[in-house]
């Protein structure tokens, strides 16, 4: 980038050219005193002067700094009193023609002594500059001799305001007048200048937009509120908009946000506070603006309602598709050939149809990043620590309603990693660290998903102490062996805490297993790599909508129910000598020093099981979102498909065990399974009655949420 | 794709210092010397911004924006205003021939790239 030091090679064309101007105004002057001056010559002697003050710039950021500041100021007065002199203000006695000519030489001694590096004496030119102010005054329209008092200097750094550093909420109501355009100004700038400034949420008013027409598409009628959130200044504000404010109605409202970052978290440690609500709080300071609407280059506004139902729309349209390609199976074979090329087609389309509509919905990560470095920034200065903290994919762009119920899950690891996973700087330097840690946040689609990733340089997962900690807790046997990934992934355990002392920030330590639910919750996964010492990655795996499901279908007697794939960690037949049975108890699997529980998925539901045989059907072992493994007995797998999750709740009260419904290819209904409220379901009799008869209450066992939300 | 803007300043040593510091941002410069060879060149050139003084021989900057903004292609080009005095009368002027903004001379290289940017997308 040019700096204004770099302009000082200016200097020698700046010298030739204002030795030339210097040199014409002398001759008109000459001709002046013989009664020869026209208007013409007028002008010619203003604009020379006004580039002798001009080109100056070039002088700034020299040694020779000062002088050009006096040439500048001088050439400042001399250019105002020649443009009263042009506008025929003055009469041009020999007075006046005198005064210009001591004005020139003056002029030109600055010039002189800028090229040769020579100072002249402090008041050098100073009674000259006295008789064209006098002038000024005398003749000059009111407003321009006051603004002109001053020649434009270099801008100062603002100075520090210690009102800059409190973040406020700005409204804006930026009425356009028509004729903005007309400048050749454009409102889509200014608001990109304002979201330099922060998170914006801007929204549009089209009510002035005139009918089609009457439009003038060189008018604009658009008129913007616009919620800003910075701790800039309100002239800052206003600089944005400095180019139209003659064009336009503008009105700023100022106001701090409710509590300060200091306050707020004065409050918490007052409070025995959970992590949960630690989070919200941090949410509502940092994120007030919680959903901001991205302004494109052209873009409408649609009621959320009428995008869920284009939606479910398509959704239908998906299931009827793969009825049809079921229907086109059972065809004579000329028909199947020419239907089949016309089908592919129509799914072709049916599925840009369908990324289209999803898109609709989709926004960039950047909603919630944005707020991530503050957090950051805030944290670790509090906690005395040095961290650089980078996004990447800010523009990747995920479904709205998973977008919303990510805030708090990031936050939370965001906050870990601060607090516990990067250290001190002199411990840092102890371990020929950088002092400076280092926190990437990244966004990325990969296979129709998106994976999220949380990279920090701290000290890692302490895997003895992770291990310590869970036998002490009873969360794993005192003498069960697990490997290095399983005894990191004990960290989602609920009820596990490493945190040696609770701290403000991030309450109880590592929540972990708070965290691992929400992801769990939009039907994504979580997983940690660490090495010790050297850092850790947490890798969150999302759907790239809630309205879709990739799921693994199962066949339970004569009936087909849908596995949320993502929660599926194995399937096997087993060995008679590995399932216990235990009684008035549930069967238990027993595979590499685990138990697992087994349910039957046929008894859970009442139906007739035509396997008697364990070791003829197969168990699919899935992940509970509490982290439990659980073995559900099917007869048979058949296949993954995605599948379009339709809500029963519209016609059903909840049915334990059952999360959605989707409609499959062949016309089928199946019902999709809720896992977390399966491994409570064995096959006691208890719990048979449970679903005949409404009665929600488990014996022990969680009352878990389901795990999907449905479109 | 790099965008080009035209500098009209009767001042050689203006001319130049725009064109440096501009090239040294990234884009591509043309100058002209006054209102008229700015029109001339624009003829069979386009540009994406321009920059031009007010007070030039033969073609002064304000005629020279009205002109533009007469013209089909440069009705809504950004139009900067090089000028040594920023006071409202002159700023209004500016405004009601069609000048998108200003900036102030002798000017700071980043302040100049600031403005350009601030202008153009």
């Amino acid at each position: 980038m040019v700096g204004i030091e770099d302009l000082s090679r200016f200097k020698q064309v700046y010298f030739e050219e204002a030795a030339e101007h210097l040199e014409m105004i002398e001759e008109s002057l000459l001709a002046a005193q013989e009664g020869r001056i026209t208007i013409d010559d007028l002008h010619a002697i203003f604009r020379a002067v006004h580039s002798i003050k001009g080109g100056a710039g070039c002088l700034r950021g020299s040694e020779s700094a000062e002088r050009g500041e006096r040439l500048v100021k001088f050439a400042h007065s001399f250019e105002t009193f020649l443009d009263i002199l042009r506008e025929g203000k003055i009469e041009i006695s020999p007075d006046v023609i005198n005064l210009m000519i001591s004005g020139t030489d003056c002029l030109s001694d600055f010039v002189k002594a800028a090229q040769a590096d020579q100072d002249l004496e402090a008041d050098y030119g100073n009674s000259i500059l006295e008789r064209l102010e006098e002038a000024i005054k005398e003749h000059g329209s009111g407003d321009k001799s006051e603004t002109k008092g001053t020649p434009c200097s270099p801008e100062k750094t603002k100075e520090k305001n210690p009102e800059d550093d409190v973040l406020k909420i700005y409204k804006i109501h930026f009425k356009t007048h028509p004729t903005l355009f007309s400048t050749g100004n454009d409102p889509l700038l200014i608001i990109r200048e304002l979201k330099r400034l922060g998170p914006t949420q801007v929204m549009a008013d089209i009510n002035e937009i005139p009918p089609i027409d009457m439009l003038k598409t060189d008018e604009c009628h658009l008129h913007w509120k616009i919620a800003l959130e910075s701790s800039c200044s309100k002239n800052q504000v206003k600089e944005a908009f400095e180019f139209v404010d003659l064009d336009c109605d503008l009105e700023i409202e100022e106001t701090p946000l409710e509590t300060s970052p200091k306050e707020e978290k004065n409050k918490e440690s007052k409070n025995s506070s959970s992590a949960k609500s630690e989070e919200k709080g941090a949410q509502k300071q940092a994120g007030a603006v919680s959903k901001p609407a991205e302004v494109g280059v052209s873009s409408i506004r649609v009621d959320l309602d009428r995008v869920d139902k284009l939606v479910n729309t398509v959704g239908e349209i998906v299931i009827k598709q793969a009825m049809f390609a079921e229907q086109i199976n059972n065809l004579p074979e000329e028909a199947v050939l020419r239907l089949e090329k016309m089908f592919q087609e129509l799914t072709q389309h049916t599925r840009d149809l369908q990324e289209s509509v999803m898109s609709i919905r989709a926004q960039p990560v950047k909603s919630v990043f944005s707020r991530m470095p503050r957090l950051v920034r805030d944290l670790s200065a509090e906690l005395g620590k040095q961290i650089s903290f980078q996004t990447v994919g800010e523009e990747t762009e995920i479904d709205k309603t998973v977008i919303e119920r990510l805030g708090d899950p990031l936050t939370h690891m965001i906050r870990n990693a601060v607090d516990h996973g990067i250290e001190m700087p002199e411990e840092r330097k102890k371990q020929n660290k950088d002092p400076q840690g280092t926190i990437i946040l990244s966004a990325a689609h990969r296979s129709g998903r998106i994976i999220i990733e949380l990279k920090d340089d701290g000290k890692g997962i302490d895997r003895k102490r992770v291990l310590a900690k869970a036998r002490e807790k009873g969360i794993i046997e005192p003498d069960e062996v697990l490997a290095d990934e399983d005894i990191d992934n004990l960290i989602f355990a609920p009820g596990f805490s490493t945190a040696e002392k609770i701290t403000n920030i991030s309450g109880r330590g590592v929540g972990m297993d708070v965290v691992k639910k929400s992801i769990q919750g939009l039907g994504g996964r979580i997983d940690v790599q660490s090495n010790f010492g050297k850092g850790s990655r947490f890798i969150l795996s999302l759907p790239l909508t809630l309205a879709a499901l990739d799921g693994m279908l199962v066949q339970v007697s004569d009936q087909c129910y849908v596995l949320p794939l993502i929660s599926i960690i194995e399937t096997l037949r087993p060995r008679p000598d590995q399932i216990t049975h235990l009684i008035n108890e549930s069967d238990i699997l027993q595979i590499r020093n685990e138990q697992i529980r087994l349910v039957y998925l046929s008894r859970v539901f009442g139906l007739k099981t035509t396997l008697d045989d364990l070791s003829k059907g197969l168990v699919v072992v899935v992940e509970t979102e509490g982290g439990m493994k659980v073995g559900l007995v099917v007869d048979e797998l058949l296949g993954q498909q995605q599948v379009v999750l339709k809500t029963l709740e519209a016609n059903y009260d909840p049915i334990l065990g059952i999360s959605a419904a989707t409609i499959l290819g062949n016309g089928h209904v199946a019902l999709i399974l809720d896992i977390n409220a399966l491994k409570n379901m064995n096959q006691k009799p208890s719990n048979k009655k449970v679903n005949h008869e409404k009665n929600f209450s488990l014996e022990g066992g969680e009352q878990d949420e389901s795990t999907i939300d449905s479109a | 794709m790099t965008k080009t803007i035209l500098t009209v300043d009767d001042s050689r040593t203006i001319r130049e210092m725009v064109s440096f510091t501009l090239k040294g941002a990234g884009y591509t410069v043309l100058e002209a010397e006054d209102g008229e060879k700015a029109l001339v060149l624009l003829k069979d050139k386009t540009v994406d911004i321009i920059i031009t003084d007010l007070n030039m021989p033969v073609m002064d900057g304000l005629t020279l924006i009205k002109n533009l903004r007469q013209d089909a292609r440069f009705k809504f080009i950004p139009i900067l205003m090089l000028t040594t005095e920023a006071d409202d009368t002159k700023k209004k002027e500016g405004r009601d021939a069609g000048a998108t903004g200003w900036i102030v001379k002798p000017f700071e290289p980043e302040k100049l790239i600031q403005v350009v940017q601030k202008v153009s997308s």
